[in-house]
């Protein structure tokens, strides 16, 4: 089944929207993304500008500053909630393996 | 060694992955796309080099836009900033150039590009497919049932044909858009949904260009055998058509360039489309008639007149006459022959028709139809003895008697079949004789001798 939208987030979607933990221009993400995962994640600029897009629709981000071609973007609470329930989603799985191979490794 | 060249745009639309590899394969043998014009794209010669090209698609664009909305610039911005320059854009379709070697692609996430083209196929170009569709349908019902009521006028004719042709080869193109796109968005969700990538865009390039192709070679072949009269009104319709698009789109650039709204552009250009279709094509299609009609006069025609009315006369020569059969012979007659001539069937019309007038001449009318391939030889045979069904007449006693061919003895004739035609119970003089490939259906004034019979053989036959 197709991803029901924002239920869960994809990777990108993640860390756009972590970058935007803090004031930020659209442009900069496409930086900002590879320099926090150390080049594993990249967002190509078609896909930024869709989510971006998309975010500011549910309210889960809001345009703080036009500049011209520049505009700069922050996280709502909508968007902190959704990044929260994501983070816990992460890691109840981490949890699991642990709890899984944990286990088999101490005995 | 030429320095630009002009490819016809016939790309699938929403074929992402066809058009990138297309361009990139240009690229390396030294042709660097320039400008995506409405119907050809330019290339430029270059150097042969390793470039990297990406197709997007911006659903909120229209080709009726006067200028990049703000979130097209924004794209833009985003796309230049990662090393992807713009190349152009045609209606929602976006196409970006990138000299980095290993550059991040534009669209990194399948689902969201799916939903993007999906959008941008709805808006862009299904409207305009569906319709061609819609025409082509109608078309092709309106030729099938042409073929059903009068097949001798449809199989005899090569424009008919030609026609009826087009509209198949128009079908199959906006099928293969339509049903193209469906299937692969079928299977592109599908894949998706099961956590694959983005599956490969399919296009239709190759086909539709020789689906094109065909068609010319068709339009030539048919215009090869038609006279000069009928290429000129053929390529004079051709000439019309293109002038209705060049003024259309000149005008939609045109308000482009006013910065007119994408809306009023779109209903001014819609209604000066539907303008110019009637008056162009309309005034045009007289204008050239006229024109035609004075650069190809008819030949052997003049006209008389008879109790303050004029009719037309015809000097043709003819296969077979009345002074021939009867030997009455008279200048008081019009001789008319017409040929259609087709791939499938040729068509012969004759007609010796006394003036109109006191005298009282024998008239004489005939058609000959060779068919040239055998399948269709009951088709054309059951034309001509069904010419009549459904005619019936009633008597002032009311009888009521129907018009139809029965079948005769060929003997007299020396024919393979012969069928006289017969009003009710009444045999009339008229008869189709079926000689080989040859069907010839006669009408007499009078009842034929043997003689006349075997005239009648020597000179159609």
């Amino acid at each position: 089944m197709p991803r029901a939208k924002f239920q869960t987030l994809t990777e990108q979607m993640f860390y756009i929207l972590l970058c935007l933990k803090e004031e930020c221009y659209g442009m900069d993400i496409m930086d900002k993304v590879p320099a926090m995962t150390g080049g594993r994640v990249n967002v190509g600029s078609g896909t930024l500008y869709n989510l971006l897009e998309q975010f500011l629709d549910e309210g889960m981000i809001r345009e703080t500053k036009v500049e011209g071609r520049r505009r700069s973007y922050i996280l709502t609470r909508k968007g902190r909630e959704m990044l929260d329930e994501e983070y816990r989603r992460l890691c109840t799985r981490v949890d699991d393996y642990r709890r899984i191979f944990g286990e088999e490794e101490e005995t | 060694m030429r320095k630009t060249k002009h490819c016809i745009a016939q790309f699938t639309f929403y074929d992402r992955t066809g058009i990138q590899e297309f361009l990139e394969k240009q690229a390396r043998k030294g042709w660097v796309l320039e400008r995506l014009g409405n119907f050809t794209w330019k290339f430029r010669r270059g150097e042969p080099k390793e470039l990297h090209y990406a197709v997007t698609y911006f659903p909120k664009a229209s080709i009726f836009d006067p200028g990049p909305s703000a979130g097209q610039e924004q794209l833009r911005e985003f796309c230049a900033h990662a090393g992807w320059e713009l190349v152009g854009t045609t209606a929602q379709m976006q196409i970006f150039r990138s000299t980095e070697e290993d550059p991040v692609p534009i669209e990194t996430d399948p689902e969201l590009e799916l939903e993007n083209i999906h959008k941008s196929v709805k808006k862009g170009v299904f409207p305009g497919y569906f319709l061609l569709l819609a025409v082509c349908v109608l078309n092709l019902i309106r030729s099938f049932w042409q073929l059903w009521e009068s097949p001798l006028e449809m199989l005899s004719s090569n424009l008919t044909l030609f026609t009826g042709f087009s509209q198949i080869i128009l079908f199959l193109i906006c099928a293969l858009e339509i049903g193209g796109y469906f299937l692969w968005r079928r299977a592109a969700r599908k894949a998706l949904e099961t956590g694959g990538s983005f599956v490969r865009t399919w296009g239709f390039r190759k086909a539709e260009l020789g689906l094109l192709w065909v068609e010319v070679a068709a339009l030539a072949v048919v215009l090869a055998s038609v006279g000069g009269k009928t290429v000129a009104m053929y390529l004079c319709g051709v000439v019309l058509l293109v002038v209705v698009m060049a003024a259309v789109i000149g005008i939609r650039e045109g308000l482009k360039r006013l910065q007119f709204s994408a809306r009023d552009n779109k209903i001014i250009t819609l209604i000066s489309c539907v303008v110019l279709s009637v008056v162009i094509c309309g005034v045009g299609t007289v204008a050239v008639f006229k024109g035609i009609d004075n650069l190809w006069p008819e030949e052997n025609v003049s006209t008389y007149e008879y109790r303050g009315h004029t009719f037309t006369s015809y000097k043709d020569t003819l296969p077979l006459t009345v002074a021939e059969l009867t030997g009455i012979e008279s200048e008081d007659y019009s001789n008319y022959i017409r040929e259609d001539r087709s791939f499938l069937v040729e068509k012969y019309v004759a007609r010796q028709d006394a003036h109109v007038g006191d005298s009282e001449l024998p008239d004489l009318r005939y058609v000959i139809v060779d068919v040239k391939l055998p399948w269709l030889y009951d088709t054309c045979l059951n034309a001509l003895r069904e010419q009549y069904t459904g005619w019936e007449y009633t008597d002032v006693y009311g009888n009521v008697y129907h018009d139809e061919f029965v079948e005769v003895d060929a003997a007299p004739w020396d024919a393979d079949r012969v069928y006289q035609g017969y009003s009710g119970e009444y045999p009339e003089t008229e008869y189709i004789l079926c000689y080989g490939d040859r069907i010839i259906n006669i009408e007499f004034d009078w009842e034929p001798t043997a003689e006349q019979m075997r005239i009648v053989r020597e000179k159609l036959v």
